[in-house]
């Protein structure tokens, strides 16, 4: 659905900081891209959103590459969650998730029953609901994601065609309730709304227990790629973050990852 | 969670009775007493009846120029928080008002006259000047950017700002006293126009403003997530934030070529609207235009009224009213 | 009115002579200066009045009058004295704003007498003439240039005697082709007193302040018979852009000066200087305001 083709970019000439990446995204797959700080998943992410495009190679979706369509009707396939959202003012919860629509509305047109009812579908559906009249500013880290999570459900809502969600490392500043907490919901999610999801992080055990490919980033390009039980191996981890790790299989067949000491690649 | 629809319609309708009130009020009040029941004798030939030359030369004019003025710098002021993404920014931060200050001290320093669509020249001047400062400005932060950097942009204002008032005191060198003292006076603002001349002039332009604002109102919200997370949603942030500065600035320097730059209005109207209404602005920009312009014909009021026969300068009544208020706010977010 | 001005004049006069004849300590003291400088243009045209021109070594940057001041160095004014300039000039007595009290600190301490000249109404102008030549040498020179003024002034007030007084407005500045930034003499200062001088009341009288921002409503509403414009003579004008600015009061047609055709536009720098020629001044403005009654 989502194809990325040998894609290469650089935000000055002389360092690409993504260079030559391909991935292939199935409807209602779940994508991480594991990698260390810095290594180009952020960029990544925003060639796939289309909010840049690719210096070399190309982003197809549906065989058509991202540029082709516009701003608006790229928004209802593709919405993002970035690692932070700090807002300018000081708006409400609903406020908030309802900017999700801006994609299906007319320049002047004012929200309809339809999108207030994808407003709380997409509320209910990140537990947030009840915080719907609270000034987004005053909410925890875990509340902040959830309905930033719940603004691109409803951004992907009413539209016709298979949604792709993409989160840049979305629980890097959350602790370890939260995380759990935002995992769930995006389990949920793609359980209940068949979302494919890609989504970037350094965090290995979170990667381990949501996604079912993995494609694993160091320094702009791809040292492995695969299935998530194939490519999360002891070798692999060294590879990535030059640390000396633990697999451990539990019984249930998820992965474990225990870091042990630093090594160097 | 009341619908939007009916939140439009009653902050429309209870800033706009204000804003009414208030253009209604100010020409039955002044620094001189007038008979209305005169000025309204339609009998008596208008060059024969001073009642009615107060009420339509002195007065009218300047009470719309107020509010003109006022919605103006009000809802340009909404614009520039927003582009910016910092709630204390103004009209004039980026260098704006130091280009017309500039444009008007030339004028008045070498003793330009002329009259140019419908201006004469220390407003044409001033306007011309704000035109100036503005091309510079987004002339730079194109420059080096795919897009319009915000950060370039606040920088090469603040920068512009600096370079111009340095300009201003070098071109001071030239002008004496009295023309340094009328220099002073029109930066205060002053919307004594005397005439519909200076604000049919500017209408055109504050007009398309204040239409293109109303377009802006939902990516302004969208801006307010951040670049990426705007466009992310659908928003072509670049072509949005174009057309805000450009907007933004056209109805700053039509404001400032009526009234000169008349200070705070543009900073302590959109967060008292906020207070009041909530941060989104399909409701903040109309409800901040309103009630800009109810504060300054009020400011304008006080202003002709406080110490008559003498009057102070509108933006006197503005600073005293705004720079309390401002520190409040400074202190508030601190 | 009349007397009373008359009066005030004679009381300046009278102050001035005791100042003169009693003399001041510092005066006394002083010897007389044989290099002057004078930041004040209205001074500058007195110490050349009273005889002090050949004393004077440097003058102020909007110094026109009298032509010899072209040729002295220019040192600055009100708000940018070149005080480094003034010093390497080695004069001996500065006149300065008396508002410059920096400058005169730092001339004092240089061992350079100076003189704080302050700007008010008529009578000032004859005192501070007395003052200069007291100081400069030249007292019976002084005398008898402000004896010709008051002569002239006394000339002028008994011509315009009995005549109506019209409610005047005095404006000394306007932005161009626009009736706004009007500045009128309120009810003190120099401009007012040539003013009543001439046989005229000032609409402003009840305001005392020298300078009155004129909204286009206290315009309307006080009504004034006349409008006199006065500019110095650095804005030179050809006469198409005077009516031009004559036709810009015309949008108020309720005011009875614009009505009845009675608006000037006089741009003479006698009428904005409070110097010796201020008695010419005053018939510029006597003869615009009551044409054909002073010879």
């Amino acid at each position: 659905m989502l194809i990325a083709h040998d894609v290469w970019f650089g935000y000055d000439e002389r360092t690409p900081v993504v260079c030559g990446i391909s991935l292939d995204v199935a409807p209602g797959a779940i994508v991480g891209i594991l990698g260390p700080n810095g290594s180009g998943k952020t960029t990544f992410l925003r060639l796939l959103a289309g909010t840049r495009r690719p210096q070399r190679g190309s982003v197809m979706l549906d065989g058509q590459p991202l540029a082709s369509r516009s701003r608006d009707a790229l928004a209802r396939r593709i919405a993002v969650v970035p690692q932070e959202t700090q807002l300018a003012f000081d708006y409400s919860v609903a406020e908030v998730a309802m900017m999700g629509r801006y994609a299906h509305l007319g320049a002047f047109e004012i929200e309809g029953p339809d999108d207030t009812a994808f407003v709380s579908a997409a509320l209910a559906a990140t537990g947030t609901q009840q915080l719907a009249n609270r000034p987004f500013a005053t909410l925890s880290g875990g509340e902040k994601q959830r309905v930033v999570i719940a603004a691109a459900l409803a951004q992907l809502s009413g539209g016709d065609d298979a949604p792709l969600l993409l989160l840049d490392e979305p629980t890097a500043s959350l602790d370890i309730g939260y995380q759990l907490e935002v995992v769930s919901v995006l389990r949920q999610l793609h359980a209940d709304r068949g979302l494919a999801i890609v989504i970037s992080t350094h965090d290995l055990n979170l990667a381990a227990s949501l996604c079912d490919q993995l494609l694993l980033v160091r320094e702009g390009r791809v040292i492995a790629e695969g299935l998530t039980e194939t490519v999360l191996t002891a070798v692999n981890i060294r590879a990535l973050y030059g640390v000396e790790a633990e697999v451990i299989v539990r019984p249930s067949g998820r992965r474990v990852v225990l870091p042990l000491e630093r090594v160097g690649r | 969670m009341t619908s939007l629809r009916a939140r439009l319609v009653l902050t429309t309708a209870g800033f706009g009775a204000l804003a009414v009130a208030a253009v209604v009020l100010a020409p039955l009040v002044g620094s001189t007493r007038i008979s209305l029941r005169a000025a309204f004798d339609w009998s008596r030939p208008f060059n024969d009846n001073p009642d009615a030359q107060i009420f339509f030369i002195a007065r009218l004019p300047r009470t719309l120029a107020g509010a003109s003025v006022g919605a103006l710098l009000a809802a340009a002021g909404v614009v520039f928080q927003g582009l910016l993404r910092n709630p204390l920014a103004t009209p004039f931060t980026l260098g704006i008002s130091a280009g017309a200050a500039l444009g008007a001290m030339l004028a008045i320093t070498f003793n330009w006259s002329f009259r140019a669509l419908g201006l004469s020249a220390v407003p044409a001047a001033a306007f011309a000047g704000s035109l100036l400062a503005v091309a510079i400005v987004y002339g730079l932060s194109q420059a080096r950017h795919r897009g319009l950097s915000t950060t370039v942009l606040l920088l090469a204002g603040v920068t512009l700002n600096a370079f111009l008032s340095a300009l201003i005191l070098f071109v001071q060198y030239f002008a004496n006293f009295a023309d340094t003292y009328r220099t002073l006076r029109w930066l205060m603002g002053d919307l004594d126009v005397s005439s519909y001349e200076p604000l049919i002039a500017a209408f055109p332009l504050g007009l398309v403003s204040l239409a293109i604002f109303a377009w802006l109102a939902r990516p302004l919200n969208l801006l307010a997530l951040g670049a990426d997370s705007a466009e992310s949603r659908g928003l072509n942030v670049t072509g949005a934030q174009r057309t805000a500065f450009l907007s933004a600035s056209l109805a700053t320097g039509a404001a400032v070529s009526i009234g000169g730059p008349i200070g705070f209005v543009g900073i302590i109207i959109p967060h008292l609207v906020r207070l009041i209404v909530g941060s989104d602005h399909r409701l903040v920009l109309p409800a901040a235009a309103l009630f800009g312009a109810a504060f300054l014909v009020g400011c304008d009021m006080l202003a002709r009224t406080l110490m008559a026969p003498i009057e102070l300068p509108v933006g006197v009544i503005t600073a005293l009213i705004g720079g309390p208020f401002f520190l409040w706010l400074l202190v508030r977010r601190a | 009115m009349v007397a009373r001005q008359a009066r005030i004049a004679a009381a300046g006069v009278a102050i001035g002579l005791l100042v003169a004849s009693h003399g001041l300590p510092v005066a006394r003291a002083a010897p007389t200066p044989a290099r002057i400088v004078s930041l004040v243009p209205a001074a500058t045209e007195m110490l050349f009045a009273v005889g002090a021109g050949p004393q004077v070594v440097g003058v102020s940057s909007y110094d026109t009058y009298p032509p010899q001041t072209a040729t002295l160095p220019k040192l600055g004014a009100l708000l940018d004295p070149d005080v480094e300039r003034i010093l390497s000039l080695r004069p001996d007595f500065a006149v300065i704003y008396a508002t410059q009290t920096d400058l005169e600190r730092q001339l004092h301490r240089a061992g350079i007498e100076t003189y704080a000249y302050r700007h008010a109404g008529l009578p000032d102008v004859s005192r501070t003439i007395l003052d200069l030549g007291l100081r400069t040498g030249h007292r019976a020179e002084a005398e008898s240039v402000v004896s010709s003024i008051d002569g002239s002034l006394a000339r002028i007030r008994r011509a315009v005697a009995g005549l109506p007084r019209p409610r005047t407005l005095l404006v000394f500045g306007r932005e161009r082709l626009a009736l706004r930034g009007i500045y009128a003499s309120g009810g003190i200062g120099f401009l007012n007193d040539m003013l009543t001088s001439a046989g005229a009341d000032n609409v402003f009288a009840d305001v005392k302040l020298e300078a009155v921002q004129a909204t286009t409503e206290s315009v309307i509403a006080r009504q004034p018979e006349v409008i006199v414009e006065v500019r110095g003579a650095d804005t030179p004008m050809p006469h198409g852009a005077v009516q031009d600015e004559i036709k810009t009061w015309s949008i108020l047609g309720s005011v009875p000066a614009v009505r009845n055709g009675r608006v000037f536009y006089l741009i003479d720098e006698r009428l904005v200087v409070p110097g010796p020629r201020v008695a010419q001044g005053v018939r510029i403005l006597a003869n615009a305001i009551h044409p054909g009654a002073v010879r």
